[in-house]
């Protein structure tokens, strides 16, 4: 295990891991963390700063942590750059020491630790002892805290066994040797995490603990994932582990004491590390590729068309969703900040075009082979519609989507179905029996979907076709929507039972404005979503998140609430004859 | 007596009669001696041969039917004989024969058997008009071998048989005609005459017999080719499956003997062929073959493209295999002038007939469009061209890139652009292997617009090809390892039945009949050959046979917009 957490450790960066993991650590082994890394650079040297006792101490001491990556050497320690470790020293002791140090703990002696990720190299060994030797008095010392000692440390007081049984070391393991087969890999996390974030019968201590370790056990696949340059795994299991963790902390909302701080401290950090995964998995791996033809769907390295199929609606919604999650970050960035609120700008509608771009250079976004790729394609739609200046591009897409999917129940091609199980998608149609087409359409939230933002977009030909799809094979579907209802606040984030509430027969067949009334109607009966956690607490992106992930229809009311936009700006234009654009 | 009719007689009371003969006539071989004992035999009364072969069935558990029935046919001239009784026995071993091809052959014997006695054709021309039979023609019998007795009596016989009311006796007395060998202008013209008369506003069945008949009295005189076209021209439309069927019969078996301007016209008949009717189809394949064998390309195009029209396109050129298969044989003149003259055609049908004349190639041939046929006062005729030769031949890469390339030389710059776009995407996003390679073998052209127009291509596929190496590493994107498995073991699935169909189907493995050896392990196969009282060691080594085709990438990664493209490519322009 040790070897595991010392690779771990190895390959974090300075900025934003190692540093964020180290609190964690402080905190568990007992000490009082008064400094943590910030956005920017580091306050006088001092990446982080706590005071306590350690177990092999006798008195208590102030430790401040300058914090480099990987191993220590020459270029690391004393390169002429502001950022080496030495002159960090040196504006720690000049600086720091004198005026930074906390009031309570004027009086108590210092310690300054020299923490990296890996070891110090031969080379620099004795400069780095004959300096701090120099340094050196009666209140101040230095220690260094290399990555076997953070590893004995880690291993020691977050994953030892009896915080994290031995069985949840196993699975720590084996996800992680498996990171190459990022399904059994992800398997393997999900019961980690599921163990680590219940909370029945335990303290909010307790709690916040396994929360501690599962943001731990997560960086730990997620930086070996890095490393074999697959993060497929960790992408998953970070998705999981928030919306477990977000169910296992939201009982602390609210409340003010120090576990409570620190529990949302620690969801906090595994939002982040969410975030993290996912933008490396999207802006890295992504979208650079989004607008070269066709190479996202060769890099499937497709057996046939569905792996191809299947891979891109999943990226489209994993992209949307980034997204969304930046759109959803723009809204918290005061009004006055208007540099960042730019730059965030900028990001969403980068996210929107890349949506565009992967669409027209991977043309199998047109046809839809299962039902519930209707989620990744209403994140999508849903996020472009935040831009008036997409909804010509959504009407194009929807149109020859439509179209495709008209003429492949026409030609009987792979049509859209209920069909989950893999080899049965790949032989999918098996004929061409009404039966047989019956027996795999006998429901549908893909068109309902369509025919809603269709609707609330005011885009009628792709709510034509839908209806004409309907009339001429589909008359036998359950065209259907789905609702929260009062049990999916318990059971959304982390799945473990069926919750919500479907409409049945979605009048689609009806002219639009009938069809949106019957969905504003619902909406306003089945309002639960307003009383799911993550609404309250205004991380609605997290929602999203359970949706994508958990497959379950995203709720109705974010598409009701673009049609309300819509139709607020069309009176206000009409009545102040001015144009505008509902521009995010 | 001799021993072997003492055999016979023997056999004839243990009802072994007819493995017996069988043994003689074919195991030991005595044939001659045979033939006389069994003639004995039946002359001298001692066995009644026309009722022991009436009985005659076949039943492929006793005897071995024809070769039985061949002793029959040896002996059949010479036997004394009721000829009643043995038109009967006759009609029982032709009609025993069922379809196949040798069930007519007792037909000439039983001839002979007539002539031998002058009664005999009178009595079977009266019985064949007072019993008439639908199932057997002895009139036309009755009346060919009256008629090596006394061919005029016969043949004026035959002709005062046009006018019965009757129209099977109407019908098979011209077939008779048909079959007499005329010694005489006269009584040949007397006959070519009457059955004009007696055809006319007749029924299909009458004027298909009729048109053999005169066919083969007018080829026997000079001087009567022309009272042939007239008969021809005499019935137009609409023609009758049957009278068609003739005329085709007499394109293929009558070759020789027709005229260029009788075949014309039997061809012109041949155009109104049915559909369905696929032996009428053969016979005009062979034909069209051999009219394209020596060298009448026009005439052959005439004739498919006023068929596929009249027939409605319901049948394709692949129905004309023979005639393909030697179109083949010129494939940078006449397979090269039909597939540009078809898909200028801007006709649907005839596109895809171009596609069928090629279907059989998997990776396509190297072909070029005949330029003398492309219009010059066409607008974007050269793209137009190239648009049909990727949609229609997209399967065959080789085939549509030469086909394009052979444009280039003609095309407009505007043109080259869009042709550029058509190499590019589809065909090189679909088949990089073999486009590249192409591509690559052109930029040394000698002709300067096919260097460039392949350099921009390669150029275009070196920033593709860049964009996909560049996230061929995105791990994260593979389908997982139980799909991958679940895929493969499909595929093996598939594999597996596709292997079992083909070798149910498979004629050289029909040869092992079952005893078929499998190797387990090595690469070679030892056995030993007896050779008498010598054994000989032979050591075989295996062959390994193996065929590749590049499968279009685009399959897998957009297959419906992939569809639609290629179904725009082929059908824009055109009319169904």
């Amino acid at each position: 295990m040790k070897l595991v957490i010392r690779e771990y450790l190895a390959s974090l960066k300075e900025r934003g891991e190692l540093d964020a993991v180290l609190p964690d650590l402080l905190s568990q082994m007992g000490l009082e963390v008064f400094l943590k890394p910030g956005i920017g650079s580091r306050q006088y040297g001092v990446d982080v700063g706590a005071f306590g006792k350690l177990s092999d101490d006798s008195i208590s001491k102030v430790y401040l942590f300058s914090v480099k990556s990987g191993d220590l050497d020459r270029k690391d320690w004393d390169s002429g750059n502001p950022q080496d470790l030495r002159p960090s020293i040196n504006e720690i002791v000049d600086v720091f020491v004198p005026t930074r140090i906390p009031v309570e703990y004027k009086e108590e002696p210092v310690e300054v630790c020299l923490c990296f990720g890996g070891e110090v190299k031969e080379e620099v060994r004795a400069n780095v002892s004959l300096f701090l030797d120099k340094l050196a008095d009666g209140d101040l010392s230095f220690s260094e805290w290399n990555g076997d000692r953070l590893a004995k440390l880690v291993e020691q007081h977050m994953l030892r066994e009896e915080l994290l049984p031995e069985n949840c070391r196993g699975l720590l393991r084996k996800s992680i040797a498996m990171i190459d087969e990022p399904e059994t890999s992800f398997k393997h996390f999900t019961r980690l995490a599921v163990s680590l974030t219940q909370t029945e019968d335990l303290k909010p201590k307790q709690v916040l603990t396994g929360l501690r370790q599962l943001y731990l056990c997560l960086w730990i696949l997620y930086a070996w994932s890095r490393e074999q340059k697959n993060i497929e795994s960790a992408f998953l299991s970070a998705e999981f582990s928030l919306l477990n963790a977000w169910d296992a902390a939201k009982s602390e909302f609210g409340k003010k004491n120090k576990v409570a701080i620190s529990t949302l401290e620690t969801l906090d950090s595994i939002l982040r590390l969410n975030l993290q995964i996912s933008s490396q998995f999207v802006d890295d791996r992504i979208i650079p590729h989004v607008g070269n033809l066709y190479a996202l769907s060769h890099a499937v390295r497709p057996s046939c068309s569905v792996d191809v199929n299947k891979k891109l609606f999943d990226t489209l919604g994993r992209l949307a969703l980034a997204g969304c999650w930046s759109y959803w970050y723009l809204a918290l960035i005061p009004e006055d900040k208007e540099e960042q609120r730019d730059r965030l700008s900028q990001s969403v509608l980068d996210y929107q075009e890349s949506i565009k771009k992967l669409i027209i250079n991977n043309p199998m976004l047109f046809t839809p082979y299962k039902d519930d790729q209707a989620i990744d394609l209403v994140l999508a739609i849903w996020f472009l519609s935040l831009n008036t200046r997409h909804w010509g591009d959504i009407n194009s897409w929807l149109v020859n989507m439509t179209h495709d999917i008209y003429g492949l129940f026409k030609k009987g091609g792979k049509y859209p179905s209920t069909i989950s199980s893999y080899a049965e998608l790949i032989e999918h149609p098996i004929d061409k029996s009404d039966e047989y087409l019956k027996s795999v359409t006998k429901g549908s939230i893909l068109y309902p979907y369509i025919s809603a933002f269709a609707a609330a977009l005011n885009l009628e030909e792709p709510y034509s076709i839908i209806q004409k799809l309907k009339a001429d094979f589909l008359s036998h579907c359950n065209f259907q929507v789905f609702f929260f209802d009062e049990t999916s606040e318990n059971h959304f984030y982390r799945n473990d039972n069926l919750h919500g509430a479907t409409l049945s027969d979605a009048c689609v067949d009806k002219k639009s404005a009938e069809y949106i009334e019957e969905l504003l109607n619902e909406c306003d009966e089945s309002d639960q979503l307003y009383e799911m956690s993550a609404s309250k607490y205004s991380f609605w992106p997290i929602l999203l998140t359970g949706c994508r992930h958990y497959r379950v229809p995203v709720p109705m009311h974010f598409i009701m609430d673009v049609y309300k936009q819509r139709n607020d700006a069309d009176k206000h234009e009409s009545s102040d004859s001015v144009e505008g654009e509902a521009d995010i | 007596m001799t021993n072997l009719k003492k055999e016979l007689l023997q056999t004839v009371k243990d009802d072994t009669f007819f493995e017996f003969i069988h043994k003689i006539y074919y195991r030991d071989r005595k044939r001659e001696e045979l033939l006389t004992a069994l003639t004995d035999a039946h002359n001298d009364k001692e066995i009644d041969l026309i009722a022991a072969f009436g009985n005659l069935s076949k039943s492929p558990e006793h005897h071995d039917f024809f070769a039985i029935r061949r002793i029959f046919e040896k002996v059949l001239a010479d036997l004394d004989a009721p000829i009643i009784e043995t038109a009967q026995c006759v009609k029982h071993l032709t009609k025993e024969a069922g379809n196949d091809m040798a069930a007519g052959i007792l037909v000439p014997h039983f001839i002979e058997f007539c002539t031998k006695d002058p009664s005999r054709p009178d009595e079977l021309l009266d019985h064949a008009q007072k019993e008439f039979q639908d199932e057997f023609d002895h009139l036309s019998i009755a009346i060919i071998a009256g008629t090596k007795i006394d061919r005029e009596r016969y043949t004026k016989q035959a002709i005062e048989l046009l006018k019965s009311e009757h129209v099977e006796i109407k019908q098979r007395a011209i077939y008779a005609l048909g079959r007499i060998d005329y010694d005489g202008e006269e009584l040949l013209k007397n006959a070519a005459l009457a059955i004009v008369e007696s055809a006319s506003s007749s029924q299909d069945f009458i004027l298909a017999t009729s048109i053999r008949a005169l066919f083969s009295i007018t080829t026997q005189s000079d001087e009567l080719d022309e009272l042939y076209i007239e008969f021809l021209d005499s019935h137009s439309m609409p023609y009758g499956e049957q009278y068609v069927h003739s005329a085709s019969e007499i394109l293929f078996h009558e070759s020789e003997k027709t005229s260029t301007s009788i075949e014309k016209k039997l061809l012109d008949i041949c155009c109104y062929t049915p559909a369905e009717n696929n032996g009428t189809i053969n016979n005009i394949d062979y034909v069209l073959e051999a009219i394209l064998k020596r060298g009448d390309f026009d005439l052959c195009v005439t004739f498919l493209e006023k068929f596929f029209e009249l027939s409605r396109y319901k049948v394709s050129v692949k129905s004309f295999d023979s005639f393909v298969r030697e179109l083949h044989n010129h494939r940078d003149s006449f397979l090269s002038t039909l597939i540009t003259r078809w898909l200028l055609a801007q006709k649907l049908y005839l596109c895809k007939f171009s596609y069928d004349l090629l279907e059989t190639f998997d990776e396509g041939i190297p072909l070029t469009f005949d330029l003398s046929c492309i219009p010059t006062d066409q607008e974007n005729v050269h793209l137009y061209l190239a648009r049909k030769a990727c949609g229609w031949f997209f399967a065959q890469p080789k085939t549509v890139i030469s086909l394009i390339a052979s444009l280039v030389s003609q095309a407009t710059e505007d043109e080259l652009d869009d042709i550029e776009q058509i190499i590019f995407n589809p065909l090189l996003v679909s088949y990089p292997k073999s486009i590249t390679e192409m591509m690559e073998s052109s930029k040394g052209a000698t002709n300067t617009k096919l260097a460039n127009l392949a350099t921009n291509i390669l150029a275009r596929n070196r920033n593709y090809k860049d964009g996909i190496e560049a996230a061929h590493e995105i791990n994260e994107l593979r389908p997982t390892e139980s799909e991958r498995h679940t895929y493969w073991r499909h595929h093996s699935k598939l594999m597996d039945e596709s292997m079992k169909k083909a070798r149910s189907e498979s004629v050289l493995l029909s040869l092992f009949a079952g005893n078929e050896s499998v190797l387990l392990y090595g690469n070679k196969s030892i056995h030993y050959v007896q050779n008498d009282d010598k054994k000989t060691r032979q050591e075989i080594p295996l062959q390994q046979l193996s065929h590749s085709i590049e499968v279009a990438s685009l399959l897998n990664l957009d297959p419906h917009g992939l569809e639609r493209i290629i179904w725009r490519l082929k059908s824009e322009g055109c009319e169904s």
